[in-house]
């Protein structure tokens, strides 16, 4: 009897997944998203890791150009184009406080940082790798953007309705986004038109700026109540795509803004020279923001310890697999192994490489300079991982990733290991780990995408630890070029006086000067700590995640989130869960898909300008 | 019960956040001794602007900057302006106003995590007992069914094994050979002219129409190959007149056509869709029963084999889309044996 496979049937078609082409393309389209957001970032002071537009620019170049691009091909392309850009955000957080601490860092030292990034980078991946199972099989985090880029991929076999209302979510969000971004662009020296022209036609100028709509102010509110939801199609669409999970976010937002702030305004525990307008600022440096950090590692500390029995089986299965029948899902393990192995030393040397004179006090002042360095690399090394576990779980449940705290975190601790003075370590290591981190959320972002998809985890995961470690040396050149070209024009290397303010890092440099004069509230971060662990455990371990976050990050996207979730509960009850997800889920990738597109079209003409 | 849980940890949460909040803050009416050397974390003192002309709100300067330190002078201007507090840098539990409301909070939230827990039991205990919404049992038995059903359907290759083997349990000895001859000149027909000529050479078969074909057929392949033609087509009328035409529709895999190659694409899709959106999300949508029924380490056992096996599933649905069927039929095949391994776990620990 026959009941082999029929040998007539052609020889079966190859599924292009790993090609040269998708290859060649997501390194070059990387590389150029990489200095583009990187100039950008220091000018306008954010960044966007683009899984998006990579995924949409793949398609036309991969399938429309070249006329061959499968949906997991262009999957590869856009986790490679991703793996390559997210980290520019890891540098600009960090390194240019250097420069604005007057430090002037010379090219080997900015070199050596690069290296601590491109270690970073290798560790953040390899780090995660084991918790895919654990983040995607078993707890089932949406990653929004995650979820987004997988509605683009697979629009083209959705049908041409969805594919429709794909696009229209794009060009909705383009048109509404447009003039919040187009006031960056100058023309004779003026800005563009934004929606503060259109603000300042209102009786009340305040209400709308250029990304703002101040709904308290239009309702009457107080204001020491900071009601505001920031302009952005992309945070209403993420906010969408989490749905009812991510009303927990708004909740942190809601306690700091309508508890808190008035609370601690009405009883007098703010200076009394404060305005209450400036109360909302206030409070969030005061006690927000460490609360709320605070509260996101008690919370990411619960979520580890529940996990356990689940991450343990699923290391099981990880290890047993190596060995066994069908071809692996994941790496093997000595990629992980290897990864920490030449890690740790590197990391060592680019700090003891790094550091001058004699330590000035710093829980390790008493040990010479090669074992303190390196206890500081294995402290990194293992605080990388749990930062790499915090950021992927929040950006698993909210698409938020709250990399400035965790630099902040870095940077705190290795001041307190190496002395106060060791700014230039603290911010390698801050460096490496914002790297790290991002490397890891967005890994995990990109697997998300190739669960939906069903590509296979070991080549995005293989393709990306190849190709990371280009983020860094990118943008740390890139970065370095813009320093030249401003101290060439006479003005400071970078800053305030010049043209890339470097915003994030000048928060960092305040929290440098707070750790230096003794003004970290390390009591807050306790408590809010021993907060996020008793959250967890009532409902669910990562409530404390998802609480913390929202006390933490700005108020404003934090709301105009809340209303993505907010509109898919009420789509979801009026037209039923089936249909919100169906219609719902392209309209707001759309959504993300058209303000990434339009911001990163903005940067582009922003670095044009110059 | 829930709301009760919710309830105590919302306003737990909200009263441990405000006692924090005073951390750092020291009560000016503390024995000066407690204060005095302490170093200001904020600038203390101002209020409102009182003055005529001034604008609403408009504030008074501090009167001690952030960063000074607190000396008997400074703590007397406070006390005489009626400042009630001020943010220093040292912490102390002893000097911290909300220490004891903290501590309350820290209780609420440890009693609201219980009763959370408890009425999360409770729900999951009442959904177990309940058959009103697709049980995981129920809806991982019906995405094996559809995998298996959709895999039937778009068969344009291999036959499975089982269904061959209950087949030839069903043919009597004479019938079996019929059958073996049948599936071998199939397999060789299809290597040369391909699965839609052979498809529509197995429609035809029979019908006045089939003359035609045939004999095209049989000039185009010639030599001895043509002797594969004629054993296909003498062992389909074998089959087809001792089955009968009712028992031959039993027989999908066999003798149903392998449908053309944009119609599995579209069968794939659309099947698979339709999976996406109602079996599978209430499979996952079990958790907590499944939890409580299996423990988390048993629930992770059991997602690893699910998840791999929805990740063929959605490889699946992007070959189809990719039209590469080769593929897609090879995910399922490799779809259904995780399926049974999910559900040999589910099964085995239910």
């Amino acid at each position: 009897m026959s009941d082999q496979a029929e040998p007539g049937r052609e020889a079966p078609t190859r599924y292009r997944e790993v090609t040269v082409a998708a290859v060649v393309f997501a390194v070059l389209f990387g590389a150029l998203m990489n200095m583009a957001i990187t100039y950008a970032g220091l000018k306008i002071g954010f960044t966007i890791i683009g899984g998006t537009i990579a995924a949409v620019v793949g398609f036309g170049v991969l399938r429309g150009l070249l006329g061959k691009g499968s949906i997991l091909e262009v999957n590869i392309g856009q986790t490679i184009a991703t793996a390559v850009n997210c980290t520019n955000a890891g540098i600009i957080f960090t390194v240019p406080v250097l420069f604005l601490l007057g430090m002037e860092p010379t090219f080997p030292q900015l070199a050596l940082i690069a290296l601590a990034g491109v270690v970073g980078a290798t560790l953040g991946v390899t780090f995660i790798i084991p918790l895919r199972k654990q983040m995607l099989d078993i707890d089932r985090l949406r990653f929004p953007s995650g979820t987004a880029v997988a509605a683009i991929l697979k629009s083209p076999g959705a049908g041409a309705r969805k594919s429709l209302v794909l696009l229209l979510g794009t060009v909705i969000a383009m048109l509404v986004y447009l003039p919040v971004d187009l006031h960056n662009i100058r023309v004779n020296d003026q800005p563009l038109w934004g929606y503060g022209d259109l603000g300042r036609l209102l009786p009340d100028p305040e209400i709308l700026t250029n990304s703002t709509v101040d709904v308290g102010r239009l309702i009457g509110l107080p204001p020491q109540i900071l009601f505001v939801f920031a302009i952005t199609p992309l945070s209403f669409g993420a906010g969408y795509l989490t749905g009812r999970a991510g009303l927990m976010v708004l909740a942190g937002g809601v306690l700091a803004v309508f508890v808190l702030n008035p609370t601690a305004y009405a009883f007098g525990w703010v200076p009394e020279s404060l305005s209450a307008a400036g109360v909302p600022g206030y409070c969030r440096d005061a006690f927000n923001r460490p609360l709320g950090i605070g509260m996101l590692l008690g919370g990411a500390l619960m979520g580890v310890l529940a996990a356990l029995p689940a991450l343990r089986a699923a290391l099981k299965s990880f290890g047993s697999r190596a060995q066994v029948r069908q071809s692996s899902d994941e790496l093997p393990l000595r990629w992980l192994l290897v990864a920490v192995a030449a890690g740790v030393p590197l990391l060592f040397l680019a700090a003891y490489l790094l550091h001058e004179g004699q330590p000035h006090g710093g829980l390790l002042a008493g040990l010479g300079p090669v074992p303190r360095y390196l206890l500081i690399a294995l402290v990194g090394a293992a605080w990388i991982w749990f930062a790499g576990i915090i950021i992927s779980q929040c950006t698993g449940m909210t698409d938020w990733s709250p990399i400035s705290g965790m630099a902040l975190l870095t940077v705190v601790l290795v001041l307190a290991l190496a002395g106060p003075l060791e700014v230039m370590t603290a911010v390698l290591f801050g460096a490496a780990l914002c790297v790290a981190t991002s490397e890891a959320s967005d890994m995990m972002t990109d697997l998300k995408t190739g669960y939906l998809v069903g590509g296979l985890p070991r080549r995005q995961q293989a393709v990306t630890i190849l190709t990371a470690w280009l983020g860094p040396i990118i943008a740390v050149a890139t970065l370095w070029l813009i320093v030249q070209a401003n101290l060439k024009a006479g003005g400071p290397p970078i800053g305030p006086g010049t043209d890339t303010e470097a915003p994030q890092a000048q928060a960092l440099q305040k929290v440098i000067e707070g750790v230096q004069g003794g003004e970290m509230p390390y009591a807050l971060y306790g408590f809010g700590a021993l907060l996020g662990v008793l959250l967890g455990l009532g409902a669910f371990p990562g409530l404390g995640v998802l609480v913390g976050l929202s006390m933490y990050l700005p108020i404003t996207y934090i709301l105009t989130y809340g209303l993505g979730c907010l509109t898919n509960m009420a789509v979801s009850k009026i037209k039923g869960k089936a249909w919100a997800e169906e219609w719902g889920v392209p309209f707001c990738a759309g959504l993300v898909v058209g303000e990434a597109m339009l911001a990163m079209i903005i940067n582009g003409i922003v670095l044009v300008q110059g | 019960m829930k709301l009760l849980g919710i309830g105590l940890v919302v306003v737990s949460l909200a009263a441990g956040a405000l006692s924090a909040a005073t951390a750092y803050l020291v009560p000016l009416d503390l024995p000066t001794a407690e204060i005095e050397g302490l170093t200001l974390g904020a600038d203390a003192g101002g209020g409102e602007l009182n003055l005529v002309g001034a604008h609403a709100g408009e504030r008074n300067p501090p009167l001690l900057k952030k960063g000074q330190v607190l000396t008997l002078a400074a703590i007397a201007t406070l006390r005489d302006r009626e400042v009630r507090y001020v943010k220093v840098n040292e912490f102390s539990a002893w000097r911290w106003p909300g220490r004891w409301s903290f501590a309350g909070a820290v209780a609420g939230l440890l009693g609201g995590a219980v009763v959370l827990r408890l009425a999360s039991h409770r729900e999951v205990v009442a959904a177990g007992s309940s058959g009103d919404a697709e049980g995981p049992d129920r809806a991982l038995q019906a995405i094996r069914e559809a995998v298996d059903g959709l895999r039937r359907e778009v068969a344009g290759g291999p036959v499975p094994k089982a269904e061959l083997r209950a087949l030839h349990e069903r043919l009597r000895e004479e019938d079996r050979a019929h059958l073996d001859a049948f599936m071998q000149s199939r397999t060789h027909l299809t290597s040369r002219l391909g699965p839609g000529r052979v498809a529509e050479l197995q429609q035809a078969a029979g019908t006045p129409e089939a003359r035609g074909l045939v004999e095209a057929v049989r000039a185009e392949m010639g030599g001895a190959e043509v002797t594969h033609l004629d054993t296909f087509l003498q062992a389909r009328a074998a089959l087809a007149e001792r089955l009968g035409p009712a028992n031959l529709a039993d027989l999908p895999n066999l003798l149903v056509l392998p449908r053309a190659e944009q119609a599995r694409l579209a069968l794939i899709l659309e099947r698979i869709g339709t999976l996406q959106k109602t079996h599978m999300p209430a499979f996952v949508e079990a958790r907590p029963l499944l939890v409580a029924r299996l423990g988390l380490g048993g629930y992770a056992e059991l997602m690893d084999r699910y998840a791999a096996a929805e990740r063929q599933i959605n490889r699946a649905w992007s070959a189809a889309a990719d039209g590469v069927p080769e593929e897609a039929v090879s995910c399922l095949d490799q779809a259904a044996g995780l399926l049974d391994e999910a559900a040999a776990r589910l099964g085995g620990k239910g």
